[in-house]
């Protein structure tokens, strides 16, 4: 029999981070520059567009090869209704610029390619002679949606793809950068852009390759919840008060002495039935409470499962909450089952795993100590508690990835309970087929960058810099020079361009070498795209430099 | 003027030597990009700098290292940058590639929660003790989602294997 833990192990073991990691890494320490910390972080695409218009030599649409298609729409669930808003979040570059900008360096294209049951549309492509993006649209012929977007199931836009996607030169394929820049209002429709290096393929024939269009769908269960929200469940309930929640033990100690703390919900009197599943489940406390060390506060909610088989079938899928704004499911904390001993009492866990009764809060003594009230008996062998679930409650944390503030009672309005199934995100091939697209792209006509000397010397670090030149285009900034005594490592974080309207633009590092030593070599990415003749010059290091 | 040495000379260096292997795999085994890997190993270690925390022992400066990775890749994760960005020079890690085993694949596939306590478990080979402590979750947590991982990955898996 095969051992998973040697086969995982050795699997592992094969990624070693780079020496040059670890020396940027060790650099960086070093430094103790916090606010570099963010600014360093690698940028694993670019775009740069060209500076004057961009021309398609030529564009041949090429005939898709469909293999069979192994699911109809209807069997992959279909689409019931437009549920939960979809946002992709970002701006594509093509409406992140202005008309004359697009004007200039902006090609339409508009070919169509129809294979299987999707028809391809390519739009439009920006390229210059470093970075090509590339827009385009699909469309079902038979009408059926791109996503899922139904109560239990929601196709998760950020993740849709081609499977696989490249372009052709030369006999390599290149793969490609894509992401989803519609917000699905018409089910059967989607616009996606990709982007690529495009210095490869210059005054070449390429071929632009998607096949198979991939959906990832996260998937919930009803559990039949009985009430239009939390905050409807919830409302004759009181929250348990901050103080009265019990106190596990330590999380973190920081450095100012303060420390967290891991705290659970004591169990609760009323009995809210809230599920058609589990109707002898209810909910009898809730409360808000910081949760795993952060220092906002989650939403706690004690259940009673009410059976042993609820209880049993509530550990093994568990209950998530929902967002019924977005649709989101969110199962960052997963059930947390309270065990019973023998004797009734509830067993928690420290942070260190230790197991203990509970009769009653502890409180923490000024040496830093637990005192334990009222006959708390510690247990330090799990295996002489007889513990089971027996009828036991679980405890419910709710707390949504990135956000800052505290839960509230007022959030409750947005969230509904749902079950999760053992696999929630389901990645799958919704349309199968080959579509492809024949390109030429004139280098002549390839916009380059535009660079300016500068020779210019400014104090840094108490040293000397000098910025010899810089290069730009709409999207991109390259500063070359030599820095002297400066302790090693320009402070990358305060770079900007300064345009002729008295605006600014960020420039955020993207890569280059010269970190080190006496170099300057840095690449920097705008955050949205502008005309070069519109810069008047750039902030770096605090000092401008402006273009002559 | 007596100046106390620095956190980020020997010691940044040494903390670096030895558990730069285990933050890069960690990381990995969370996003699946070398790219993002690599962002959160700098991450890390930039916090491990600037939070001034005394560590009593290594065994506390491995515990606050895998906590702080696992949170980073949970905050790297919820970005809309992450979302939307796919590597180009960068490997995006497959089971098919260096010819990893089918065990490596199945792993990926798993929801990133479970990926922790696996990789935890079974790469660093700590007691569901000490992964309670370092996530700061309790061990029955642990347990029930080290079952859950397991019970998908024999799904996926199609040759016999032992979980021990």
């Amino acid at each position: 029999m095969n051992k998973f833990r040697e086969l995982y192990k050795g699997d592992m073991e094969t990624f070693t981070p780079s020496e040059k990691l670890r020396e940027e890494t060790l650099h960086l320490m070093k430094e103790e520059d916090l606010s570099l910390m963010e600014k360093s972080k690698k940028y694993r695409w670019s775009v740069v567009l060209p500076i004057a218009a961009s021309l398609i030599l030529t564009v041949s649409a090429v005939a898709a090869v469909i293999v069979p298609r192994f699911l109809t729409p209807s069997e992959r669930g279909g689409y019931e209704g437009h549920i939960y808003s979809q946002n992709t979040e970002d701006t594509p570059v093509e409406k992140n610029m202005t008309e004359d900008l697009w004007t200039s360096i902006g090609t339409d294209i508009n070919e169509t390619v129809t294979g299987g049951n999707l028809t391809v549309t390519l739009k439009d492509i920006v390229y210059d002679n470093m970075q090509m993006y590339i827009n385009f649209d699909i469309s079902t012929n038979d009408g059926s949606a791109l996503q899922e977007n139904t109560e239990f199931a929601k196709s998760l836009l950020y993740r849709q793809t081609f499977n696989p996607m490249y372009i052709e030169c030369d006999g390599q394929k290149y793969e490609l950068g894509v992401f989803r820049i519609d917000n699905a209002a018409t089910p059967d429709k989607a616009s996606f852009e990709c982007f690529a290096d495009v210095s490869n393929f210059l005054d070449k024939d390429i071929r632009l390759v998607l096949s198979n269009f991939e959906d990832t769908v996260e998937r919930s269960s009803d559990i039949g919840f009985t009430f239009g929200s939390l905050a409807e469940a919830c409302e004759t309930l009181t929250p348990v008060e901050e103080d009265d929640f019990i106190n596990i033990g330590t999380y973190s100690t920081y450095a100012d002495g303060t420390k967290s703390y891991v705290y659970t919900i004591p169990q609760g009197t009323q009995k809210i039935y809230f599920s058609e599943k589990y109707p002898e489940a209810y909910i009898d406390a809730i409360g808000f409470q910081t949760v795993g060390g952060s220092q906002s506060k989650a939403l706690y909610l004690s259940i009673v499962s009410g059976t042993e088989q609820n209880t049993a079938d509530i550990a093994a899928y568990g209950f998530a909450f929902k967002n019924i704004v977005t649709g989101d499911v969110i199962t960052s904390y997963y059930p947390e089952p309270i065990e019973v001993a023998a004797n009734g009492s509830e067993i928690f866990y420290t942070p260190e795993g230790r197991p203990y009764f509970l009769q009653d809060r502890r409180v923490e003594t000024a040496e830093g100590e637990f005192e334990v009230i009222n006959d708390m008996k510690m247990m330090y062998n799990p295996e002489s508690m007889d513990a089971s679930l027996n009828e036991g409650r679980l405890i419910l944390t709710l707390s949504e990835r990135g956000r800052e503030t505290d839960m509230t009672e007022s959030d409750l309005a947005d969230y509904v309970m749902v079950g999760i199934t053992p696999e929630p995100e389901e990645t799958f091939i919704r349309e199968y087929g080959t579509w492809s697209f024949e390109l030429r792209l004139d280098a002549d006509a390839a916009a380059k960058s535009k660079t300016f000397d500068i020779n210019q010397e400014a104090e840094l670090n108490g040293g000397t810099m000098t910025v010899d030149s810089i290069t730009l285009s709409p999207f991109n900034l390259f500063i070359k020079g030599s820095a002297a005594d400066t302790g090693g490592k320009p402070n990358i974080s305060s770079t900007f361009l300064i345009m002729k309207d008295g605006s600014r633009v960020i420039a955020e590092k993207k890569g280059g070498n010269g970190l080190f030593g006496e170099t300057i070599d840095l690449d920097f990415l705008f955050d949205r795209p502008v005309n070069v003749d519109d810069i008047q010059g750039i902030s770096f290091q605090g000092v401008d430099f402006i273009l002559r | 003027m007596n100046v106390e040495p620095s956190r980020a000379d020997d010691f940044a260096e040494a903390v670096l030597r030895d558990y730069s292997d285990m933050v890069y795999r960690l990381a990995l085994s969370q996003l699946r990009h070398n790219a993002d890997a690599e962002d959160v190993f700098q991450e890390v270690f930039l916090r491990f700098i600037k939070s001034g925390k005394h560590f009593e022992s290594d065994n506390h400066i491995k515990a606050w290292l895998i906590r702080v990775t696992i949170n980073c890749c949970n905050k790297l994760r919820t970005t809309a940058w992450f979302k939307h960005t796919v590597a180009l020079e960068d490997n995006y890690l497959s089971a098919s590639e260096h010819e990893r085993s089918e065990v490596y694949g199945a792993v990926l596939e798993l929801p990133p929660k479970y990926r922790t306590v696996i990789h935890l478990f079974y790469y660093e080979d700590m007691p569901i003790s000490e992964i309670s402590k370092a996530l700061g979750i309790k061990t029955s947590t642990v347990t029930s989602q080290l079952n859950r991982a397991r019970k998908i990955l024999r799904k996926k898996l199609k040759g016999d294997y032992d979980y021990e």
